[in-house]
Protein backbone atom coordinates (compact mmCIF):
# COMPACT_ATOMS: atom_id res chain seq x y z
CA UNK A 1 0.00 0.00 0.00
CA UNK A 2 2.59 2.30 0.98
CA UNK A 3 4.95 1.37 -2.00
CA UNK A 4 2.35 1.44 -4.24
CA UNK A 5 0.98 5.14 -3.08
CA UNK A 6 5.03 6.10 -3.31
CA UNK A 7 5.71 4.83 -6.67
CA UNK A 8 3.96 7.66 -8.49
CA UNK A 9 5.40 10.14 -6.25
CA UNK A 10 8.93 9.34 -6.58
CA UNK A 11 7.87 9.19 -10.25
CA UNK A 12 6.92 12.32 -10.17
CA UNK A 13 10.03 13.99 -8.24
CA UNK A 14 12.01 12.10 -10.62
CA UNK A 15 10.55 13.66 -14.31
CA UNK A 16 10.86 17.11 -12.15
CA UNK A 17 14.10 16.71 -11.73
CA UNK A 18 14.93 15.74 -15.09
CA UNK A 19 13.23 18.32 -16.17
CA UNK A 20 14.92 20.59 -14.38
CA UNK A 21 18.27 19.31 -15.78
CA UNK A 22 17.10 19.32 -19.41
CA UNK A 23 16.17 22.77 -18.58
CA UNK A 24 19.28 23.55 -17.39
CA UNK A 25 22.01 21.87 -19.88
CA UNK A 26 21.22 22.58 -23.46
CA UNK A 27 23.71 24.76 -24.23
CA UNK A 28 25.55 22.03 -21.99
CA UNK A 29 24.52 19.60 -24.62
CA UNK A 30 24.88 20.98 -27.18
CA UNK A 31 28.79 21.67 -26.63
CA UNK A 32 29.10 18.14 -25.93
CA UNK A 33 27.42 17.10 -29.65
CA UNK A 34 29.27 19.71 -31.54
CA UNK A 35 32.55 18.27 -30.04
CA UNK A 36 31.71 14.71 -30.70
CA UNK A 37 30.32 15.39 -34.14
CA UNK A 38 34.07 17.03 -34.59
CA UNK A 39 36.18 14.59 -33.17
CA UNK A 40 33.85 12.14 -35.09
CA UNK A 41 34.72 13.87 -38.41
CA UNK A 42 39.01 14.03 -37.74
CA UNK A 43 38.40 10.38 -37.11
CA UNK A 44 36.60 8.94 -39.63
CA UNK A 45 36.02 12.06 -42.15
CA UNK A 46 33.64 10.66 -45.25
CA UNK A 47 36.27 9.28 -47.01
CA UNK A 48 35.13 9.53 -50.72
CA UNK A 49 34.50 5.58 -52.06
CA UNK A 50 36.89 4.15 -54.14
CA UNK A 51 34.04 1.99 -55.49
CA UNK A 52 32.49 4.95 -57.42
CA UNK A 53 34.91 5.95 -60.38
CA UNK A 54 34.61 9.72 -60.86
CA UNK A 55 32.46 10.59 -57.86
CA UNK A 56 35.12 13.04 -56.46
CA UNK A 57 34.83 15.21 -59.34
CA UNK A 58 31.43 15.32 -59.02
CA UNK A 59 30.81 15.81 -55.72
CA UNK A 60 33.08 19.05 -56.18
CA UNK A 61 31.41 20.59 -58.98
CA UNK A 62 28.17 20.83 -56.73
CA UNK A 63 30.13 21.86 -53.80
CA UNK A 64 31.31 24.64 -56.24
CA UNK A 65 27.50 25.50 -56.92
CA UNK A 66 26.51 25.49 -53.10
CA UNK A 67 29.03 28.17 -51.97
CA UNK A 68 29.15 26.46 -48.21
CA UNK A 69 31.25 29.21 -47.66
CA UNK A 70 28.57 32.08 -47.95
CA UNK A 71 26.92 33.04 -45.21
CA UNK A 72 25.33 35.70 -46.53
CA UNK A 73 22.86 33.68 -48.87
CA UNK A 74 20.83 31.49 -48.87
CA UNK A 75 20.90 29.28 -51.94
CA UNK A 76 18.93 26.35 -53.59
CA UNK A 77 20.77 24.09 -56.04
CA UNK A 78 19.56 21.54 -58.76
CA UNK A 79 20.66 18.36 -59.43
CA UNK A 80 19.47 17.56 -63.15
CA UNK A 81 19.96 14.54 -65.33
CA UNK A 82 18.23 11.31 -66.53
CA UNK A 83 17.25 8.04 -64.38
CA UNK A 84 20.65 6.48 -63.24
CA UNK A 85 23.32 8.52 -63.90
CA UNK A 86 23.98 9.18 -60.27
CA UNK A 87 22.01 12.87 -58.97
CA UNK A 88 21.39 10.65 -55.36
CA UNK A 89 24.72 9.54 -54.90
CA UNK A 90 26.62 12.72 -55.94
CA UNK A 91 24.02 14.76 -53.78
CA UNK A 92 24.84 12.01 -50.77
CA UNK A 93 28.69 12.68 -50.63
CA UNK A 94 28.25 15.96 -50.66
CA UNK A 95 25.80 15.69 -47.62
CA UNK A 96 27.36 13.43 -45.84
CA UNK A 97 30.96 15.72 -46.32
CA UNK A 98 29.84 18.94 -45.21
CA UNK A 99 25.93 18.26 -42.94
CA UNK A 100 28.45 19.16 -39.85
CA UNK A 101 28.57 22.53 -40.55
CA UNK A 102 24.90 23.22 -40.14
CA UNK A 103 22.88 23.48 -37.26
CA UNK A 104 19.56 21.18 -38.77
CA UNK A 105 19.39 19.12 -41.34
CA UNK A 106 18.09 16.28 -43.69
CA UNK A 107 17.96 14.04 -46.38
CA UNK A 108 14.37 13.44 -47.75
CA UNK A 109 14.95 10.33 -49.58
CA UNK A 110 12.64 9.83 -53.13
CA UNK A 111 10.01 12.32 -52.49
CA UNK A 112 7.94 11.35 -55.44
CA UNK A 113 7.84 7.41 -54.01
CA UNK A 114 7.40 8.68 -50.20
CA UNK A 115 4.63 11.26 -50.78
CA UNK A 116 2.89 8.98 -53.08
CA UNK A 117 3.06 6.59 -50.18
CA UNK A 118 2.85 8.85 -46.97
CA UNK A 119 1.52 11.87 -48.23
CA UNK A 120 3.22 15.65 -47.93
CA UNK A 121 2.00 16.57 -44.52
CA UNK A 122 3.81 13.56 -43.58
CA UNK A 123 6.86 14.14 -45.02
CA UNK A 124 6.66 17.51 -43.71
CA UNK A 125 6.41 16.68 -40.41
CA UNK A 126 9.28 14.19 -40.36
CA UNK A 127 11.20 17.01 -41.84
CA UNK A 128 10.32 19.61 -39.29
CA UNK A 129 10.71 17.37 -36.58
CA UNK A 130 14.30 16.61 -37.84
CA UNK A 131 15.28 19.77 -38.33
CA UNK A 132 14.02 20.63 -34.86
CA UNK A 133 15.41 18.10 -32.93
CA UNK A 134 12.25 16.42 -32.40
CA UNK A 135 10.51 18.68 -30.86
CA UNK A 136 7.11 18.11 -32.14
CA UNK A 137 5.71 20.94 -34.32
CA UNK A 138 1.82 21.02 -34.75
CA UNK A 139 1.63 22.48 -38.35
CA UNK A 140 -2.21 22.43 -38.09
CA UNK A 141 -2.41 23.86 -34.41
CA UNK A 142 0.95 26.72 -34.70
CA UNK A 143 0.79 26.65 -38.78
CA UNK A 144 4.35 27.46 -40.68
CA UNK A 145 6.79 27.05 -38.57
CA UNK A 146 8.76 29.66 -40.09
CA UNK A 147 10.02 31.58 -36.39
CA UNK A 148 11.50 28.13 -35.81
CA UNK A 149 13.39 27.80 -38.91
CA UNK A 150 15.02 30.69 -39.14
CA UNK A 151 17.15 29.79 -36.25
CA UNK A 152 18.77 27.71 -37.63
CA UNK A 153 21.16 27.29 -40.70
CA UNK A 154 19.78 24.38 -42.40
CA UNK A 155 20.78 22.20 -45.15
CA UNK A 156 18.09 20.17 -46.34
CA UNK A 157 18.14 17.74 -49.76
CA UNK A 158 15.21 16.89 -51.32
CA UNK A 159 15.33 13.60 -53.84
CA UNK A 160 14.01 12.41 -56.10
CA UNK A 161 11.48 15.80 -57.17
CA UNK A 162 8.56 15.60 -60.01
CA UNK A 163 6.33 17.90 -59.22
CA UNK A 164 6.17 22.01 -58.13
CA UNK A 165 4.42 20.97 -55.44
CA UNK A 166 6.36 19.28 -53.41
CA UNK A 167 8.96 22.27 -53.39
CA UNK A 168 6.02 24.33 -52.21
CA UNK A 169 4.88 22.10 -49.46
CA UNK A 170 8.12 20.71 -48.29
CA UNK A 171 10.52 24.33 -48.80
CA UNK A 172 7.96 27.00 -48.99
CA UNK A 173 9.50 30.71 -49.38
CA UNK A 174 13.70 31.34 -49.41
CA UNK A 175 13.07 34.12 -47.34
CA UNK A 176 11.97 31.71 -44.44
CA UNK A 177 15.50 30.33 -44.38
CA UNK A 178 18.34 31.73 -41.91
CA UNK A 179 21.63 32.82 -44.28
CA UNK A 180 23.41 30.14 -45.50
CA UNK A 181 21.42 27.71 -45.36
CA UNK A 182 21.48 25.30 -48.04
CA UNK A 183 18.77 23.35 -50.31
CA UNK A 184 19.82 21.07 -52.84
CA UNK A 185 16.57 19.66 -55.47
CA UNK A 186 17.46 16.36 -56.95
CA UNK A 187 15.44 15.97 -60.07
CA UNK A 188 14.65 14.89 -63.74
CA UNK A 189 12.80 18.01 -64.42
CA UNK A 190 14.49 21.20 -65.72
CA UNK A 191 11.74 22.98 -65.56
CA UNK A 192 10.96 22.48 -61.93
CA UNK A 193 14.22 24.62 -61.19
CA UNK A 194 13.88 26.97 -63.72
CA UNK A 195 12.00 29.07 -60.83
CA UNK A 196 13.82 27.23 -57.84
CA UNK A 197 16.77 27.48 -58.54
CA UNK A 198 19.93 29.39 -58.10
CA UNK A 199 22.40 27.68 -59.97
CA UNK A 200 21.54 23.66 -61.74
CA UNK A 201 24.32 20.63 -61.37
CA UNK A 202 23.86 18.42 -64.69
CA UNK A 203 25.41 15.33 -63.46
CA UNK A 204 27.70 14.16 -66.76
CA UNK A 205 27.86 10.72 -68.12
CA UNK A 206 30.94 8.64 -66.90
CA UNK A 207 33.81 8.89 -69.22
CA UNK A 208 35.21 5.85 -70.91
CA UNK A 209 37.91 5.28 -67.99
CA UNK A 210 35.24 5.76 -65.29
CA UNK A 211 32.61 3.71 -66.48
CA UNK A 212 34.78 0.83 -67.24
CA UNK A 213 36.09 1.45 -63.83
CA UNK A 214 32.68 0.89 -62.50
CA UNK A 215 31.83 -2.20 -63.97
CA UNK A 216 35.17 -3.59 -63.16
CA UNK A 217 34.52 -3.16 -59.98
CA UNK A 218 31.08 -4.51 -59.90
CA UNK A 219 32.65 -7.63 -61.94
CA UNK A 220 35.99 -8.18 -61.05
CA UNK A 221 36.30 -6.60 -57.61
CA UNK A 222 38.84 -4.76 -59.21
CA UNK A 223 39.59 -1.55 -61.32
CA UNK A 224 40.60 -3.75 -64.19
CA UNK A 225 39.41 -6.60 -66.10
CA UNK A 226 41.31 -9.70 -66.28
CA UNK A 227 42.96 -10.46 -69.36
CA UNK A 228 40.33 -12.92 -70.73
CA UNK A 229 37.41 -10.34 -70.70
CA UNK A 230 38.86 -7.63 -72.10
CA UNK A 231 37.16 -7.15 -75.37
CA UNK A 232 33.73 -7.95 -73.46
CA UNK A 233 34.19 -5.97 -71.27
CA UNK A 234 34.45 -3.25 -73.65
CA UNK A 235 31.83 -4.13 -75.64
CA UNK A 236 29.23 -3.90 -72.51
CA UNK A 237 31.34 -0.74 -71.11
CA UNK A 238 30.41 0.40 -74.15
CA UNK A 239 26.67 -0.20 -74.21
CA UNK A 240 26.12 0.96 -71.05
CA UNK A 241 27.33 4.75 -72.86
CA UNK A 242 28.37 6.16 -69.40
CA UNK A 243 25.46 5.33 -67.16
CA UNK A 244 26.09 4.21 -64.16
CA UNK A 245 23.00 2.19 -63.46
CA UNK A 246 23.60 -0.07 -66.50
CA UNK A 247 26.99 -0.26 -65.66
CA UNK A 248 26.21 -1.54 -62.10
CA UNK A 249 23.06 -3.65 -63.25
CA UNK A 250 24.92 -4.92 -65.90
CA UNK A 251 27.95 -5.82 -63.89
CA UNK A 252 25.70 -7.57 -61.50
CA UNK A 253 23.80 -10.08 -63.82
CA UNK A 254 27.36 -11.10 -65.27
CA UNK A 255 28.70 -11.67 -62.24
CA UNK A 256 29.94 -15.51 -61.45
CA UNK A 257 29.17 -16.18 -65.24
CA UNK A 258 31.80 -17.71 -67.70
CA UNK A 259 32.68 -16.33 -71.19
CA UNK A 260 29.60 -18.05 -72.83
CA UNK A 261 27.16 -16.66 -70.77
CA UNK A 262 28.77 -13.41 -71.14
CA UNK A 263 28.72 -13.57 -75.30
CA UNK A 264 25.04 -14.52 -75.18
CA UNK A 265 23.77 -11.84 -72.92
CA UNK A 266 26.18 -9.79 -75.38
CA UNK A 267 23.99 -10.90 -78.76
CA UNK A 268 20.73 -10.66 -76.44
CA UNK A 269 21.40 -7.15 -76.04
CA UNK A 270 21.73 -6.18 -79.44
CA UNK A 271 18.23 -7.20 -79.74
CA UNK A 272 16.33 -6.62 -76.64
CA UNK A 273 17.23 -4.02 -74.03
CA UNK A 274 18.28 -5.49 -70.53
CA UNK A 275 14.70 -6.30 -68.26
CA UNK A 276 16.29 -4.74 -65.11
CA UNK A 277 17.33 -2.21 -67.03
CA UNK A 278 14.76 -1.66 -68.74
CA UNK A 279 12.05 -1.85 -65.44
CA UNK A 280 14.61 1.62 -63.94
CA UNK A 281 14.33 3.24 -66.90
CA UNK A 282 10.72 2.88 -67.51
CA UNK A 283 9.77 5.07 -64.72
CA UNK A 284 10.64 8.70 -66.07
CA UNK A 285 8.85 7.56 -69.31
CA UNK A 286 5.74 6.08 -67.07
CA UNK A 287 5.97 9.85 -65.41
CA UNK A 288 4.54 11.53 -68.77
CA UNK A 289 1.39 12.59 -69.61
CA UNK A 290 -0.12 10.72 -73.04
CA UNK A 291 1.31 13.50 -75.68
CA UNK A 292 4.47 13.25 -74.05
CA UNK A 293 4.76 9.10 -74.14
CA UNK A 294 3.41 9.43 -77.69
CA UNK A 295 6.22 11.74 -78.93
CA UNK A 296 8.76 9.91 -77.04
CA UNK A 297 7.79 6.61 -78.40
CA UNK A 298 7.52 8.28 -82.22
CA UNK A 299 10.84 9.84 -81.63
CA UNK A 300 12.46 6.51 -80.26
CA UNK A 301 11.33 3.99 -82.92
CA UNK A 302 12.06 6.87 -86.37
CA UNK A 303 13.28 9.86 -85.64
CA UNK A 304 16.24 9.99 -83.48
CA UNK A 305 19.22 12.36 -84.70
CA UNK A 306 16.74 13.67 -87.10
CA UNK A 307 16.77 17.85 -87.39
CA UNK A 308 14.01 18.89 -84.63
CA UNK A 309 12.13 20.91 -87.31
CA UNK A 310 11.51 18.52 -89.54
CA UNK A 311 10.62 15.59 -86.25
CA UNK A 312 7.65 18.56 -84.83
CA UNK A 313 6.68 18.98 -88.46
CA UNK A 314 5.29 15.87 -88.96
CA UNK A 315 4.71 15.10 -85.05
CA UNK A 316 2.20 18.15 -84.87
CA UNK A 317 -1.26 17.79 -85.00
CA UNK A 318 -4.41 19.62 -83.96
CA UNK A 319 -4.16 18.31 -80.05
CA UNK A 320 -0.57 18.24 -80.11
CA UNK A 321 2.18 21.07 -80.57
CA UNK A 322 5.44 18.68 -81.28
CA UNK A 323 7.65 21.40 -80.66
CA UNK A 324 6.36 22.13 -77.48
CA UNK A 325 5.81 18.76 -76.27
CA UNK A 326 9.92 18.16 -77.26
CA UNK A 327 10.96 20.84 -75.36
CA UNK A 328 9.22 18.91 -72.32
CA UNK A 329 10.85 15.86 -72.88
CA UNK A 330 13.84 17.80 -72.89
CA UNK A 331 13.53 19.35 -69.83
CA UNK A 332 12.63 15.93 -68.49
CA UNK A 333 16.46 14.55 -69.57
CA UNK A 334 14.55 12.02 -72.13
CA UNK A 335 15.74 13.79 -75.49
CA UNK A 336 18.40 16.44 -75.85
CA UNK A 337 18.69 18.68 -78.90
CA UNK A 338 21.53 19.81 -80.18
CA UNK A 339 22.75 21.45 -83.40
CA UNK A 340 18.67 21.30 -84.27
CA UNK A 341 19.07 17.51 -84.01
CA UNK A 342 16.98 15.46 -81.72
CA UNK A 343 19.23 13.10 -79.83
CA UNK A 344 18.50 10.51 -76.68
CA UNK A 345 20.74 8.19 -74.40
CA UNK A 346 21.27 4.81 -76.38
CA UNK A 347 19.83 3.36 -73.43
CA UNK A 348 16.42 5.26 -73.81
CA UNK A 349 16.45 5.06 -77.58
CA UNK A 350 16.17 0.93 -76.80
CA UNK A 351 13.29 1.23 -74.07
CA UNK A 352 11.14 3.53 -76.24
CA UNK A 353 11.74 0.95 -79.14
CA UNK A 354 10.81 -1.37 -76.71
CA UNK A 355 7.87 -0.33 -75.49
CA UNK A 356 6.70 0.96 -78.88
CA UNK A 357 6.98 -3.02 -79.50
CA UNK A 358 5.19 -3.54 -76.88
CA UNK A 359 2.17 -1.51 -77.66
CA UNK A 360 -0.81 -4.61 -78.40
CA UNK A 361 2.31 -6.91 -79.41
CA UNK A 362 -0.39 -9.49 -79.81
CA UNK A 363 -0.88 -8.57 -83.19
CA UNK A 364 1.52 -6.58 -84.88
CA UNK A 365 -0.84 -4.66 -87.19
CA UNK A 366 -2.76 -3.18 -84.36
CA UNK A 367 0.73 -1.39 -83.48
CA UNK A 368 1.04 1.80 -83.97
CA UNK A 369 4.53 1.83 -84.50
CA UNK A 370 6.10 -0.72 -86.43
CA UNK A 371 10.52 -0.16 -86.73
CA UNK A 372 11.56 -3.75 -87.55
CA UNK A 373 11.81 -5.00 -91.07
CA UNK A 374 10.66 -8.39 -90.48
CA UNK A 375 6.96 -7.09 -88.36
CA UNK A 376 6.81 -4.67 -91.23
CA UNK A 377 7.10 -7.59 -94.12
CA UNK A 378 5.06 -9.72 -92.25
CA UNK A 379 2.02 -7.50 -91.61
CA UNK A 380 2.01 -6.54 -95.34
CA UNK A 381 2.62 -10.27 -96.62
CA UNK A 382 -0.44 -10.85 -94.64
CA UNK A 383 -2.38 -8.12 -95.28
CA UNK A 384 -3.58 -7.17 -91.63
CA UNK A 385 -3.29 -3.59 -92.05
CA UNK A 386 -6.23 -1.99 -93.30
CA UNK A 387 -4.71 1.92 -94.38
CA UNK A 388 -0.82 2.57 -93.98
CA UNK A 389 0.83 6.20 -94.33
CA UNK A 390 4.38 6.30 -94.23
CA UNK A 391 7.32 8.26 -94.63
CA UNK A 392 10.66 7.52 -94.96
CA UNK A 393 13.29 9.60 -93.05
CA UNK A 394 16.88 9.74 -93.79
CA UNK A 395 17.90 6.67 -91.76
CA UNK A 396 15.43 4.79 -94.11
CA UNK A 397 12.85 3.52 -91.50
CA UNK A 398 9.19 3.32 -92.62
CA UNK A 399 6.76 4.83 -90.28
CA UNK A 400 3.47 3.60 -90.18
CA UNK A 401 0.58 6.11 -88.37
CA UNK A 402 -2.59 6.89 -87.78
CA UNK A 403 -4.28 3.40 -87.16
CA UNK A 404 -6.60 3.41 -89.86
CA UNK A 405 -10.44 1.63 -89.66
CA UNK A 406 -12.19 0.74 -92.18
CA UNK A 407 -16.07 1.05 -91.85
CA UNK B 1 18.28 -9.75 -25.68
CA UNK B 2 18.75 -7.14 -29.18
CA UNK B 3 22.06 -5.52 -29.19
CA UNK B 4 21.50 -3.51 -32.55
CA UNK B 5 18.92 -2.21 -32.09
CA UNK B 6 19.82 0.80 -30.55
CA UNK B 7 19.02 3.53 -33.20
CA UNK B 8 16.06 5.68 -32.61
CA UNK B 9 13.05 4.30 -34.05
CA UNK B 10 11.89 8.02 -35.89
CA UNK B 11 13.35 6.93 -38.90
CA UNK B 12 11.29 4.55 -40.85
CA UNK B 13 12.32 4.82 -44.17
CA UNK B 14 14.22 2.34 -45.97
CA UNK B 15 17.50 4.14 -47.18
CA UNK B 16 17.35 3.41 -50.52
CA UNK B 17 20.57 4.85 -53.04
CA UNK B 18 23.24 5.93 -49.88
CA UNK B 19 25.93 3.61 -50.78
CA UNK B 20 28.83 4.61 -48.43
CA UNK B 21 30.05 2.76 -45.86
CA UNK B 22 31.60 4.99 -43.49
CA UNK B 23 33.64 2.97 -41.60
CA UNK B 24 33.60 -0.39 -40.31
CA UNK B 25 32.71 0.48 -37.23
CA UNK B 26 28.87 -0.28 -36.17
CA UNK B 27 28.60 2.93 -33.36
CA UNK B 28 29.97 6.13 -33.39
CA UNK B 29 29.85 6.59 -29.66
CA UNK B 30 30.24 4.30 -26.83
CA UNK B 31 28.96 6.22 -23.14
CA UNK B 32 31.18 4.68 -20.12
CA UNK B 33 28.92 6.02 -17.36
CA UNK B 34 28.26 4.22 -13.80
CA UNK B 35 24.34 3.77 -13.46
CA UNK B 36 23.89 4.57 -10.23
CA UNK B 37 24.95 7.74 -10.44
CA UNK B 38 23.67 9.13 -13.80
CA UNK B 39 21.59 6.61 -15.75
CA UNK B 40 18.19 8.34 -14.68
CA UNK B 41 19.32 11.81 -15.63
CA UNK B 42 22.51 12.92 -17.09
CA UNK B 43 23.54 9.77 -19.43
CA UNK B 44 20.00 9.12 -20.59
CA UNK B 45 19.54 12.84 -21.35
CA UNK B 46 22.93 12.75 -23.35
CA UNK B 47 22.33 9.46 -24.89
CA UNK B 48 18.89 10.79 -25.75
CA UNK B 49 20.12 14.14 -27.22
CA UNK B 50 23.31 12.76 -29.05
CA UNK B 51 20.79 10.19 -30.98
CA UNK B 52 18.52 12.86 -31.42
CA UNK B 53 21.23 14.09 -33.70
CA UNK B 54 21.70 11.16 -35.34
CA UNK B 55 24.80 9.96 -33.86
CA UNK B 56 24.78 6.09 -33.11
CA UNK B 57 25.23 5.58 -29.44
CA UNK B 58 25.99 2.08 -27.56
CA UNK B 59 25.24 2.62 -23.91
CA UNK B 60 23.12 -0.31 -22.35
CA UNK B 61 23.44 -1.08 -18.57
CA UNK B 62 21.92 -4.52 -19.14
CA UNK B 63 25.21 -5.42 -20.68
CA UNK B 64 26.44 -5.11 -17.31
CA UNK B 65 27.09 -8.67 -15.54
CA UNK B 66 28.77 -11.74 -15.59
CA UNK B 67 30.03 -13.39 -18.88
CA UNK B 68 28.78 -9.92 -21.28
CA UNK B 69 32.41 -7.84 -20.20
CA UNK B 70 33.93 -9.47 -23.55
CA UNK B 71 30.81 -8.01 -25.00
CA UNK B 72 30.82 -4.91 -23.95
CA UNK B 73 34.85 -4.89 -25.25
CA UNK B 74 33.37 -5.81 -28.37
CA UNK B 75 31.08 -2.78 -28.37
CA UNK B 76 34.01 -0.63 -27.26
CA UNK B 77 35.98 -1.84 -30.09
CA UNK B 78 33.07 -1.00 -32.66
CA UNK B 79 32.89 2.36 -31.55
CA UNK B 80 34.79 4.96 -33.62
CA UNK B 81 34.75 6.91 -30.10
CA UNK B 82 33.45 7.14 -26.33
CA UNK B 83 32.56 9.55 -24.16
CA UNK B 84 33.19 8.74 -20.66
CA UNK B 85 31.09 10.16 -17.72
CA UNK B 86 33.07 10.29 -14.91
CA UNK B 87 30.85 10.68 -11.58
CA UNK B 88 31.18 10.02 -8.18
CA UNK B 89 31.02 6.83 -7.70
CA UNK B 90 32.45 5.73 -11.15
CA UNK B 91 35.54 4.16 -9.92
CA UNK B 92 33.32 2.46 -7.25
CA UNK B 93 32.35 0.04 -10.23
CA UNK B 94 34.86 -2.75 -11.55
CA UNK B 95 33.23 -2.12 -14.86
CA UNK B 96 33.13 1.35 -15.06
CA UNK B 97 36.96 0.70 -14.21
CA UNK B 98 37.37 -2.34 -16.94
CA UNK B 99 35.48 0.04 -19.31
CA UNK B 100 38.04 2.95 -18.92
CA UNK B 101 40.94 0.62 -19.52
CA UNK B 102 40.06 -0.84 -22.30
CA UNK B 103 38.40 2.84 -23.54
CA UNK B 104 42.12 3.99 -22.92
CA UNK B 105 43.91 1.01 -24.07
CA UNK B 106 42.13 1.66 -27.48
CA UNK B 107 43.11 4.67 -27.94
CA UNK B 108 46.32 4.50 -27.67
CA UNK B 109 46.50 1.70 -30.08
CA UNK B 110 43.68 2.10 -32.50
CA UNK B 111 43.15 5.84 -32.23
CA UNK B 112 39.98 5.28 -30.87
CA UNK B 113 38.59 8.98 -29.89
CA UNK B 114 37.89 9.70 -26.19
CA UNK B 115 35.55 12.88 -24.63
CA UNK B 116 35.62 13.06 -20.64
CA UNK B 117 32.85 14.80 -19.12
CA UNK B 118 33.31 15.10 -15.03
CA UNK B 119 29.98 15.04 -14.15
CA UNK B 120 30.26 16.39 -10.00
CA UNK B 121 33.61 15.84 -9.70
CA UNK B 122 36.47 17.13 -10.32
CA UNK B 123 38.97 16.57 -12.36
CA UNK B 124 41.91 16.50 -10.34
CA UNK B 125 40.28 13.97 -7.91
CA UNK B 126 39.81 11.50 -11.35
CA UNK B 127 43.14 12.49 -12.36
CA UNK B 128 45.19 11.71 -8.88
CA UNK B 129 42.75 9.44 -7.86
CA UNK B 130 41.77 11.38 -4.95
CA UNK B 131 37.99 12.32 -3.42
CA UNK B 132 35.73 9.52 -4.37
CA UNK B 133 38.39 8.23 -6.58
CA UNK B 134 40.58 7.17 -4.24
CA UNK B 135 38.94 4.36 -1.29
CA UNK B 136 39.01 2.05 -4.45
CA UNK B 137 42.34 2.61 -5.02
CA UNK B 138 43.28 2.28 -1.40
CA UNK B 139 42.03 -1.14 -0.49
CA UNK B 140 43.65 -3.02 -3.96
CA UNK B 141 43.05 -6.80 -3.09
CA UNK B 142 39.30 -5.50 -3.43
CA UNK B 143 39.77 -4.97 -7.09
CA UNK B 144 41.10 -7.07 -9.96
CA UNK B 145 43.02 -9.60 -6.93
CA UNK B 146 45.52 -7.51 -6.32
CA UNK B 147 46.75 -7.42 -9.95
CA UNK B 148 48.87 -4.80 -9.44
CA UNK B 149 50.11 -4.22 -13.11
CA UNK B 150 46.34 -3.82 -13.56
CA UNK B 151 46.12 -1.67 -11.26
CA UNK B 152 48.78 0.48 -12.29
CA UNK B 153 47.32 0.48 -15.46
CA UNK B 154 44.17 1.73 -14.65
CA UNK B 155 45.77 4.59 -12.65
CA UNK B 156 47.62 5.65 -15.64
CA UNK B 157 44.35 5.64 -17.58
CA UNK B 158 42.43 7.48 -15.47
CA UNK B 159 45.10 10.22 -15.47
CA UNK B 160 45.55 10.06 -19.20
CA UNK B 161 41.65 10.20 -19.08
CA UNK B 162 41.45 13.34 -17.11
CA UNK B 163 44.03 15.15 -19.29
CA UNK B 164 42.02 14.79 -22.56
CA UNK B 165 40.03 17.68 -23.89
CA UNK B 166 36.67 17.50 -22.20
CA UNK B 167 33.99 19.35 -20.30
CA UNK B 168 33.39 19.49 -16.50
CA UNK B 169 29.92 19.92 -15.26
CA UNK B 170 28.31 22.02 -13.66
CA UNK B 171 30.98 24.33 -14.35
CA UNK B 172 29.48 23.90 -18.19
CA UNK B 173 33.33 25.41 -18.65
CA UNK B 174 35.15 23.92 -21.74
CA UNK B 175 38.28 22.56 -20.96
CA UNK B 176 42.09 23.00 -22.29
Amino acid sequence: MNICFQLPLVQFVLNLYIRAICSSEPDFLDEIVKNTFRMLNELSPCVIPDDLPGIESRSKELEKLLMFDNDECVRVVGVLGMTGIGKTTVADIVYKQNFQRFDGYEFLEDIEDNSKRYGLPYLYQKLLHKLLDGENVDVRAQGRPENFLRNKKLFIVLDNVTEEKQIEYLIGKKNVYRQGSRIVIITRDKKLLQKNADATYVVPRLNDREAMELFCLQVFGNHYPTEEFVDLSNDFVCYAKGLPLALKLLGKGLLTHDINYWKKKLEFLQVNPDKELQKELKSSYKALDDDQKSVFLDIACFFRSEKADFVSSILKSDDIDAKDVMRELEEKCLVTISYDRIEMHDLLHAMGKEIGKEKSIRKAGERRRLWNHKDIRDILEHNTVHHIYSWFTSSGILFLCRPFTVP
Amino acid sequence: MDLCNHRPPLMAFASSSSSIVLSKCEFDVFVSFRGADTRHDFTSHLVKYLRGKGIDVFSDAKLRGGEYISLLFDRIEQSKMSIVVFSEDYANSWWCLEEVGKIMQRRKEFNHGVLPIFYKVSKSDVSNQTGSFEAVFQSPTKIFNGDEQKIEELKVALKTASNIRGFVYPENRYLK
